[in-house]
């Protein structure tokens, strides 16, 4: 997939080129076919859902802006994708200079729209998951994945949670594949770590 | 050691992403050791969590957001070329006045080149005084409108045309100049037929000069007329102060009653050479002289001047009312 012209065989050529004479509205059809992957690309990423609301906007405003100039050396996607990520990253980097985004540790309460849950670490091992809904282990893992430093997130964000391939990843982020590969296994054992801190043992 | 080396291919053997020969290797390693097996099976857990983070949904309305500043963004965009073409109106718009006077001003100047060929046949020493008032009015009719614009914006072509009048206006003429037109006439576009007037010292009023100097533009040319005592001697010296004066001699003719000298002077020399005449010849008619010294202030570049070296007398067929 790694520099094949694919633009023929893109499912979003006819459309795109629409953009590309102009046609505003063909946008639309872009827009709603991929802003639910784009929302949750910049969620997972900054792990703050109303800064991703915005990021996905300036995300496809920009896109737009620029679709002239897609040439086709990737797939449309990945080149939609590629805006996104960028975009939050430069807002996370600015969202951790302004403090907002502290490390995760195991005391801190874990900040949700659900409000704050402490943990406690349960003594002797004991699993405290199975006390614990699915939807709060989720919001541990996500807690976790905000603890790594942000080339680690990407990675971990973009290969388990939204599952791209090794090349679409070394595409968007413009690393080699070795590097995903390497980052990828920092990433997931960081985030075991913390897990185990967090909920204990790791339930099977 | 080892362990160390397994754990990090742990995420590789999670994913299959291995050769078969390490496989192996890793499996063998793994039946043996329980810390390396509890890695992997933490590390397969973590990569499930994770693979387990389902999809959120986007707010309803971020679709339509997104269309509304798109659409919004084409609208300034073809506004912005728009913009673009014909720039603020009080910018563009004086460009292109001012780059069509240039048109109009130069096509006229090369117009003008052309005409002295034509009229240098017909013309001898002919002198017309053309009534400036005749000019002006035809002119004015004809460009009035057009042109009063013009000079405003595009001083220097108009300034040379309108001087070149005043000159010729002034030059020959004393208590007759007529001031007012002389600076009006700064205002006038030249016509474009015949700007060449020959106009001479009237002297009517005082008079006759043994020295006269008359005073003949044409384009960017000059005639002189010295009078001295000894012309060959007066020719030896005007060619001395040519030189001097870093001009260039082209022609020199001789005549049975004058010399007639072609040179090319810088016009910035114009005033020397005036004084340097001055002294070889006697000067009579200051006023000729002054306004030509005036006059050439206004000159640029390189001028073309005629001398005809003169004895006594009063002079030639020059003399008119």
């Amino acid at each position: 997939m790694k520099g094949q012209k694919q633009l023929n065989l893109d499912d979003d050529y006819d459309v795109v080129l629409c953009c590309q004479k102009g046609e505003v509205e063909a946008f639309e059809e872009i827009v709603k076919k991929y802003q639910k992957k784009m929302f949750n690309i910049s969620y997972r990423i900054t792990g703050d859902d109303s800064e991703a609301e915005e990021i996905v906007q300036d995300a496809f405003v920009s896109a737009y802006r620029g679709i002239n100039g897609f040439k086709g050396k990737s797939k449309f996607s990945t080149w939609l994708y590629t805006i996104v990520i960028n975009l939050s990253r430069n807002r996370l980097k600015k969202i951790k200079k302004r403090g907002l985004n502290e490390q995760f540790s195991i005391d801190d309460p874990v900040d949700t729209d659900d409000g704050q849950i402490k943990i406690e670490l349960a003594s002797g091992g004991l699993s405290v998951l199975e006390k614990l809904e699915k939807k709060e282990v989720d919001l541990k893992v996500q807690g976790c994945i905000n603890a790594l430093e942000n080339e680690f997130r990407e990675v971990i964000v973009l290969r388990d949670i939204q599952g791209f391939s090794y090349d679409e990843i070394s595409d968007m982020l413009k690393i080699a594949d070795g590097t995903v590969k390497s980052r990828l296994h920092r990433a997931r054992a960081a985030v075991k770590d913390c897990l185990k801190k967090t909920i204990g043992d790791l339930p099977g | 050691m080892e362990c160390h080396r397994i754990q990090e291919k742990s995420s590789a053997y999670a994913e299959n992403l291995i050769s078969s020969e390490e496989k192996k290797h890793i499996d063998s390693h793994l039946r043996t050791c329980p810390k390396c097996s509890l890695y992997l099976e933490e590390l397969k857990k973590t990569i499930a969590y994770a693979q387990g983070l389902e999809d959120i949904e986007p707010p309803p309305w971020l679709a339509q957001k997104v269309m509304s500043r798109v659409r919004e963004e084409s609208a300034n965009w073809k506004k912005g070329i728009i913009q673009k073409l014909f720039f603020p109106l009080h910018i563009k718009v004086p460009i292109e006045v001012i780059a069509t006077i240039a048109i109009a001003v130069t096509t006229l100047y090369v117009y003008k080149t052309i005409q002295p060929e034509m009229r240098l046949t017909e013309k001898t020493s002919q002198q017309v005084i053309v009534s400036e008032q005749e000019e002006k009015k035809s002119v004015l009719k004809s460009n009035e409108s057009f042109y009063k614009d013009t000079f405003l914006k595009a001083p220097e072509p108009a300034k040379r045309e309108g001087f070149e009048k005043k000159r010729e206006v002034l030059v020959g003429k004393t208590e007759t100049v007529e001031a007012p037109i002389a600076l009006t006439g700064e205002k006038i576009m030249p016509q474009e037929t015949d700007e060449v007037f020959d106009i001479e010292a009237i002297g009517a009023k005082k008079p006759a000069p043994e020295l006269k100097v008359m005073a003949e533009r044409k384009r960017d040319s000059i005639s002189l007329t010295v009078n001295v005592k000894d012309i060959r001697s007066a020719r030896k010296e005007i060619r001395k102060v040519l030189i001097q004066l870093k001009g260039k001699v082209i022609k020199t003719e001789s005549f049975e009653d004058k010399d007639v000298l072609i040179a090319e002077l810088s016009s910035k020399e114009l005033k020397d050479l005036f004084g340097k005449l001055r002294l070889i010849g006697e000067v009579k008619e200051k006023d000729a002289l002054y306004a030509l010294e005036v006059d050439a202030a206004r000159f640029r570049g390189d001028v073309k001047i005629k001398i005809d070296i003169e004895t006594g007398q009063t002079g030639t067929a020059n003399n008119q009312n």
